[in-house]
C-alpha cells in the first residue's frame, strides 16, 4: 500500500470522529450557554417583579390590605411576564404566550404565602345554575390567578390541646385552638427570651428600651411638605399638626382622628408594648399548658401524627423522631427562642420548607396535565431555603423550553429587602447626630452617643401632590453613611448580639427602633385597636 | 532527483496531514472545553455574588482555581458599580430618579483584591448592596495549544489575542451580610 493511500484512509477515519466530536461539543456548549442566557433573564425578570412590587407598596398608604397587596402581586406578575418578554425578545406578542412555561411565581411574605398560577376553576353544579349568562366565569375553566393565600402553619395535638401554630419569618407566632382544659384560646406576640419588667420599664437582654419617644418625618399634607411628629398604629402613619391628629390618604389629603389627642402621638410607647406583648404571650403559653409542645405532637391535616404514619409514607416523621420543645427555649438555654441557631428556628424552617414544598409540587403537578412536558419540582438548595427564610422574597419557575440538547427546567429567587410586612435586624438604620444613617454594624456607631433607630423605607422616596404635580420627597432626610449603606467596607465582622453587648446606648437605641417598628407594622389581628 | 524530492515531498505532506491536523483539531476542541469550563465557572461565580451580595476570599479562590485548572492562566477582571443615591436627595423633586443624579461609580479588580486577598493581612468579603452592580470578565493570557500551532502555521498573533473569554454581569439583589 503507498504512503498516499495510508493518507487518505486515515483522514477518511480522523475527519468524520473531529467532526461528529466539533458538532457535539458544539451542541453542549449552546445547551450551555442557552441555559445560562435564559437563567439570567429569569432572574432579571424576577428582580423586576421584585422591584414593581416594593414600588407599589413603599408608595401606598394601603398597601397592606389584602385587596391592595393582590392588586400589587398581580401587577408584579404582570411586571415579570413583560419582563421575561422583552428579554426573550418576544415583545408585542400577547402577555400570555409565555404563560405555558411558567408553572408558578410564588410571593412569600411575612406568615404565608401566595402562588400565582393556572387552576381549575372549580364551581359547583348548584352554583354554576346560578351564574348568570354574561358572567365570564365557567365551571372547569383553567386560569390564571392568585391562589388563597397559605400559612406557615402546623397543627399540634397532646391531651386536650390541639393547636394550630402560625409562624413567621421572626419569632411572631399566633396560637389559636384549644388549651391543655379544652378552653378556646387565640394568642398571637412575638417569643422574646430575656425580657424582664422592673417598674414601669422594660429590659431586654439586660438593656433598658426608651419608655416613650417623640419620632417625626418629612410628609406632604394637603400640597405643603412639613416635618411633623408622627406614631405608626398596625401599618398606618399618624400625624400632629396645629392640634390635630390626622391620617394621610394616597393623595395627601387629611383625614382628622378625633379620637386621639397629641399625647397618643408625641408619648410613642409601642416599643414598650412590643415587650409587654411578649411578656403577655409568654405567660399566656405557661399558663394554657403549651410549655411542653413538642415537635413530635405536630399531626397532618387529618390528625394522624408524623411519627405513627405507615411505613413508606413520604411525609412519616416529618419532624423528627426525637420530641423537641418548641417553646422550651423560652425560658433560656444555650440559645435564646429569637436567635436563628435555636431549635425553635430550626423547627419554624422546617414547617415553611414542608408547606412551600407541599403546596409547590401539587401546582406544579396540576400544571402538568395542560402541558406535554413533564414539569417537575426544583429541589432547592438549603442556601435558598435560608434566603427565603431571611425576607419576603419572589420564587419563579420557567420550564419547558428547548434549549438545544435539553429541556430548559430552571427557577429564580430574589428577596425583597425593602417592604413594609417585616422588620428584620438589618431593615433598622441608625441616624447620628451629624445627619447621616448607618447600618447597624458599622463601626463608626461605635462611639456615637446621640443615635435613633428608624425603619429602612422611610429613607426611600415617597411620592406627594403639590400644586397637583407629583413631587418626590424623603421621609428622613439623613444621607447614606459611605461606610455602611453605599459601600459595606466599614462592617464590624461580629453578630448583632456581640455588637450591642458591649455598647449600651446602641443597644438601647437599636432594641427600641426594631420593637417600636415591629410593633407597628399591620397585623390582621390587630383590626380591634 | 525529481522523484525521490517527490517522495520526499510527499512524506512532509503527509507527516503534516496524519500528525498536525488531528493535533490541531484535537487542541481545538480542548479549547472548546476549556471555554465550557471557564463559562460556567465564571457564571456561577458572578451569580453566585448578584444572589450574596458579598464575593468572599473563598468563592474567588475556588474560581480561580476552577479556570486554572484548564491548564491555562487567565487575566480575571472584577469590576463592581456602587450605587450612590446620596447626590440626587433632594428635600423635594419633581423627577424620582433624575439623569446624572443616581451616580455608580466603579470599583475595579485591584481595590477588590485588596480585600478579598490581601498582601498583608487577613482576607475578607467583599460586601455589596442590592442595587450595585457586578461584572465578572475572564480571557486567557497564556497561549493554548491550538494558538501556538495556529501560529506556527498562519500568524495570528497580537496582545489581545486570546480564544477563552467569558463575562457575566448583572444587578445584586441581596445586600451583604
Amino acid at each position: 500500500m503507498k504512503l498516499q493511500h495510508l493518507a487518505v484512509i486515515f483522514i477518511l477515519i480522523v475527519l468524520p470522529i473531529a467532526l461528529i466530536l466539533g458538532s457535539y461539543i458544539g451542541g453542549k456548549m449552546q445547551t450551555l450557554s442557552l441555559q445560562i442566557s435564559y437563567d439570567n433573564k429569569l432572574y432579571n425578570a424576577t428582580y423586576d417583579a421584585v422591584k414593581a412590587f416594593q414600588l407599589n407598596t413603599i408608595h401606598s398608604g394601603e398597601s397592606n390590605i389584602v385587596d391592595s397587596k393582590l392588586r400589587d402581586i398581580e401587577a408584579s406578575v404582570t411586571t415579570f411576564y413583560t419582563s421575561l418578554q422583552t428579554n426573550f425578545e418576544m415583545s408585542g406578542y400577547h402577555v400570555t404566550s409565555l404563560n405555558n412555561y411558567v408553572p408558578a411565581v410564588v410571593f412569600t411574605l411575612y406568615d404565608g404565602y401566595y402562588i400565582y398560577t393556572p387552576y381549575k376553576n372549580t364551581i359547583d353544579s348548584e352554583t354554576a345554575d346560578k351564574l348568570s349568562s354574561s358572567t365570564s366565569y365557567k365551571p372547569d375553566e383553567m386560569i390564571e390567578q392568585i391562589k388563597p393565600y397559605v400559612y406557615y402553619s402546623c397543627r399540634y395535638k397532646k391531651g386536650s390541646i390541639d393547636v394550630v401554630i402560625t409562624y413567621s419569618l421572626d419569632s411572631y407566632v399566633s396560637i389559636k385552638g384549644y388549651n391543655s382544659s379544652g378552653n378556646y384560646i387565640n394568642l398571637s406576640g412575638y417569643l422574646l427570651t430575656d425580657v424582664k419588667k422592673e417598674g414601669d420599664i422594660y429590659k431586654y437582654n439586660n438593656v433598658e428600651i426608651e419608655p416613650n419617644e417623640t419620632l417625626k418625618e418629612q410628609v406632604i399634607v394637603e400640597g405643603e411638605l412639613k416635618t411633623l411628629s408622627f406614631r405608626k398604629i398596625n401599618g398606618t402613619k399618624y400625624y400632629y399638626d396645629n392640634g390635630e391628629v390626622f391620617t394621610l390618604t394616597n393623595k395627601g389629603e387629611k383625614q382628622i382622628q378625633y379620637n386621639m389627642k397629641r399625647e397618643d402621638i408625641e408619648n410613642n410607647n409601642s416599643a414598650s408594648l412590643y415587650y409587654e406583648q411578649a411578656l403577655q404571650l409568654k405567660e399566656a403559653i405557661q399558663s394554657n399548658g403549651l410549655s411542653n409542645l413538642k415537635t413530635t405532637d405536630a399531626v397532618n391535616e387529618n390528625g394522624e401524627y408524623y411519627t405513627s404514619l405507615a411505613d413508606g409514607e413520604t411525609e412519616k416523621n416529618l419532624y423528627g423522631t426525637t420530641g423537641i420543645n418548641i417553646f422550651g427555649e423560652l425560658n433560656g438555654g444555650t440559645y435564646k427562642i429569637e436567635d436563628t441557631n435555636s431549635n425553635f428556628y430550626a423547627h419554624k424552617m422546617d414547617v415553611i420548607k414542608h408547606s412551600i414544598e407541599r403546596n409547590l409540587a401539587i401546582v406544579i403537578k396540576n400544571f402538568q396535565s395542560t402541558s406535554t412536558y413533564g414539569f417537575a419540582m426544583p429541589k432547592l438548595k438549603d442556601t435558598e431555603w435560608d434566603q427565603i427564610a431571611q425576607n419576603t422574597s419572589v420564587i419563579t419557575f420557567l420550564q419547558g423550553l428547548n434549549i438545544g440538547e435539553k429541556i430548559y427546567n430552571g427557577y429564580s429567587i430574589v428577596t425583597n429587602n425593602k417592604n413594609k410586612e417585616f422588620v428584620s435586624e438589618d431593615s433598622i438604620y441608625m441616624v447620628t447626630s451629624d445627619n447621616t444613617y448607618h447600618r447597624i454594624k458599622d463601626s463608626d456607631l461605635l462611639g456615637a452617643t446621640n443615635v435613633k433607630g428608624y425603619f429602612n423605607i422611610d429613607f426611600e422616596s415617597k411620592a406627594g401632590i403639590i400644586s397637583n404635580i407629583t413631587n418626590y420627597y424623603y421621609p428622613q432626610e439623613a444621607l447614606g453613611c459611605y461606610h455602611s449603606i453605599v459601600n459595606l467596607d466599614n462592617m464590624q465582622e461580629k453578630t448583632l448580639s456581640e455588637i450591642l453587648s458591649g455598647n449600651t446606648t446602641l443597644a438601647k437605641a437599636y432594641y427600641t427602633a426594631l420593637a417600636r417598628e415591629r410593633y407597628s407594622i399591620y397585623r390582621i389581628e390587630n383590626w380591634s385597636y | 532527483m525529481p522523484e525521490s524530492f517527490m517522495t520526499v515531498s510527499l512524506i512532509v505532506l503527509v507527516g503534516i496531514v496524519m500528525f498536525v491536523f488531528p493535533l490541531m483539531t484535537m487542541a481545538d476542541r480542548a479549547d472548546d472545553v476549556s471555554q465550557l469550563t471557564v463559562e460556567t465557572a465564571t457564571t456561577d461565580f458572578a451569580d453566585e455574588i448578584r444572589s450574596t451580595g458579598k464575593i468572599t476570599p473563598e468563592e474567588y479562590n475556588s474560581f480561580v482555581q476552577t479556570i486554572n485548572s484548564t491548564g491555562n492562566l487567565y487575566d480575571v477582571e472584577i469590576q463592581v458599580m456602587v450605587l450612590d443615591e446620596n447626590p440626587g436627595k433632594k428635600t423635594v423633586q419633581v423627577e424620582r430618579e433624575k439623569i446624572g443624579e443616581n451616580v455608580y461609580y466603579s470599583v475595579y479588580t485591584s481595590q477588590i483584591l485588596d480585600v478579598i486577598a490581601p498582601e498583608t493581612g487577613t482576607p475578607k468579603p467583599y460586601k455589596l448592596k442590592e442595587g450595585d452592580r457586578i461584572s465578572v470578565k475572564v480571557k486567557n493570557t497564556s497561549q493554548t495549544l491550538a494558538q501556538q500551532l495556529k501560529n506556527f502555521f498562519y500568524t495570528v498573533i497580537g496582545n489581545d489575542t486570546y480564544t477563552i473569554a467569558a463575562q457575566s454581569a448583572g444587578i445584586v439583589s441581596t445586600t451583604g451580610n
